[in-house]
């Protein structure tokens, strides 16, 4: 399994070292963003100033929001089938559990290391911002994660059946942007009002602030990614072993 | 493995598809030898290796490899053979460097050192990429592989078409080393005759799904003859006596499958020698016994 995990590495490393990049490059912008306001020519223009303090959190959504649309990346799987590599696998002793267990370890990894990107990155911009990094931020990170988690390991079943419909995916990466957008800009923009506050407890935020789905949702998104993990695991061995290669 | 006599045994084998039927095909490949599966394109060569393979289903009919069940024995079966195809089935960002690394995880007995010295011999370069390769290097790359795991089985579908005649002959020259060591057998399957002719011990024909003729090859192509005789002597030749004939203006080519047979019953006529190329296309339109 790990010269699989090996190839799957070769086969992405490029998308996944740019997005690393990006991340990089996008913490440096922010720092000379603050730097400006502080100290720079922007401190001497309040107007420009106030509005980019209001609108700099920003920031904070970018790099996750690039990284999350990574995941969604299963590009190499439906290509690991037109270039024959998965009927070769099928020639082999190597079980179909192996290369869908394969599959799924290679995305964890993916999404455990995107993860402490976005919490390493949060805490630079934190830290830029003279404030500490705070459970809840890790926290709605994580959620996010979990979410889109779930989403790329039933996208593993679906590449695992070799559909390659373009309208599918726009849908698919879509769906996964406004839920983004949805769950991202509200939630952390909401924390940081409320975080200002000394009295602050994360945890009554989330019992007065939302629905009694939302009130767990955390939970509701880990135990979203395990499901959908589990069923995808299933599902792709299924559609292994019983689809045709001709 | 236990002890057996035919590497691949096929009995009755069935495979239904929209306008293409796989009728009840019955072949064994011995041990230590190299069968050539001959058949036009659409014919069924590849269907059948797919079925060998498991990776199509089976309708009716048994398969066994190495005395086995292909399906009830499965992993067991493919961790002593090697497929090759006509395409390379790796990423065309990995270089053979890299491929070895991926193999040494797949296959148990895979020899790092074996498979340097097949790139070594085809002159194959190890840190460029795949994506760079031409056909016939691809085709080299494939074989490297196979050969690297010790692999007591070979099943090459088509894997010299499409090279020029100094690879294939490359290519071929490999598979006879291979088979030095009688517990190995190779498939080959292919259109190509004359590949087949030059190091095959068996030969079977398949054409629309069934099997014409399976056995030794010397023997096949030495029981096979072609009648070239007059219009006239040609009305004279009992239809049941042939496989089909060829008539041109000048005379007719008519094809016989036991020579000795049929020197004794037209000894006025001369049966020449034949060939594989020639035994196809003759049994090709068997159906329609006489064109041009």
């Amino acid at each position: 399994m790990k010269t699989l995990i090996y190839k799957d590495w070769l086969q992405t490393r490029k998308l996944y070292l740019s997005l690393l990049l990006f991340s990089a490059l996008t913490a440096v912008l922010f720092l000379l963003v603050r730097i400006s306001m502080n100290c720079g020519n922007l401190a001497d223009n309040e107007e420009v100033r106030l509005s980019l303090e209001r609108n700099i959190y920003i920031f904070r959504y970018i790099p996750p929001f690039v990284l999350m649309l990574a995941l969604l990346e299963n590009s190499y799987i439906i290509k690991e089938s037109e270039c024959g590599f998965l009927r070769f696998m099928r020639t082999t002793s190597v079980r179909e559990e192996t290369i869908v267990a394969e599959k799924m370890l290679y995305k964890l990894i993916i999404l455990s290391a995107a993860f402490v990107i976005s919490v390493i990155y949060n805490a630079f911009l934190c830290i830029a911002d003279g404030k500490p990094l705070t459970l809840h931020i890790i926290a709605n990170i994580a959620s996010i994660f979990f979410l889109i988690s779930g989403l790329s390991f039933y996208d593993i079943v679906m590449s695992f059946g070799f559909r390659k419909n373009q309208t599918v995916l726009m849908i698919k990466t879509s769906a996964a942007v406004v839920l983004y957008l949805v769950w991202g800009i509200f939630t952390f923009k909401r924390l940081d009002e409320l975080s200002e506050n000394p009295d602050f407890d994360i945890l009554d935020f989330f019992r007065s602030e939302y629905s009694l789905i939302l009130n767990n949702a955390f939970l509701f998104m880990l135990l979203f990614a395990a499901l959908s993990a589990a069923a995808g695991y299933f599902l792709s061995v299924r559609i292994l072993r019983r689809r045709e290669m001709p | 493995m236990n002890e057996y006599t035919n590497a691949i045994e096929i009995k009755d084998l069935t495979k239904k598809y929209d306008g293409f039927l796989l009728d009840s095909i019955s072949f064994n490949v011995p041990k230590g030898s190299i069968m050539g599966f001959i058949g036009q394109n659409g014919a069924g060569k590849t269907t059948t290796i797919r079925l060998l393979l498991n990776l199509i289903r089976k309708d009716s009919g048994s398969i066994k490899m190495f005395g086995l069940d292909n399906i009830e024995n499965e992993k067991e079966i493919k961790s002593h053979i090697s497929a090759v195809f006509d395409e390379l089935p790796f990423h065309e960002i990995l270089n053979a460097n890299q491929l070895s690394t991926i193999l040494g995880g797949i296959f148990d007995g895979w020899n790092k050192n074996t498979f340097f010295n097949y790139l070594d011999r085809f002159a194959l370069p190890r840190k460029k990429r795949f994506g760079e390769f031409s056909k016939g290097m691809k085709m080299k790359l494939q074989i490297a592989s196979a050969l690297s795991h010790g692999a007591r089985l070979l099943i090459m579908d088509e894997a010299t078409t499409g090279l020029d005649p100094v690879v294939r002959n490359e290519i071929l020259d490999i598979f006879l080393e291979y088979l030095q060591d009688e517990n190995n057998s190779i498939l080959l399957s292919s259109h190509i005759t004359t590949d087949i002719e030059k190091i095959a011990d068996c030969v079977t024909f398949i054409e629309k799904g069934r099997i014409l003729l399976s056995g030794n090859k010397d023997e096949t192509v030495e029981n096979h003859g072609v009648i070239k005789c007059t219009k006239a002597q040609y009305k004279d030749i009992d239809p049941d006596d042939y496989i089909s004939a060829r008539l041109s203006d000048f005379g007719a080519e008519v094809m016989v499958s036991n020579k000795k047979k049929t020197a004794e019953k037209y000894s006025g006529l001369t049966i020449d020698n034949t060939s594989l190329e020639e035994i196809m296309l003759f049994y090709v339109r068997r159906e329609r016994k006489v064109w041009k």
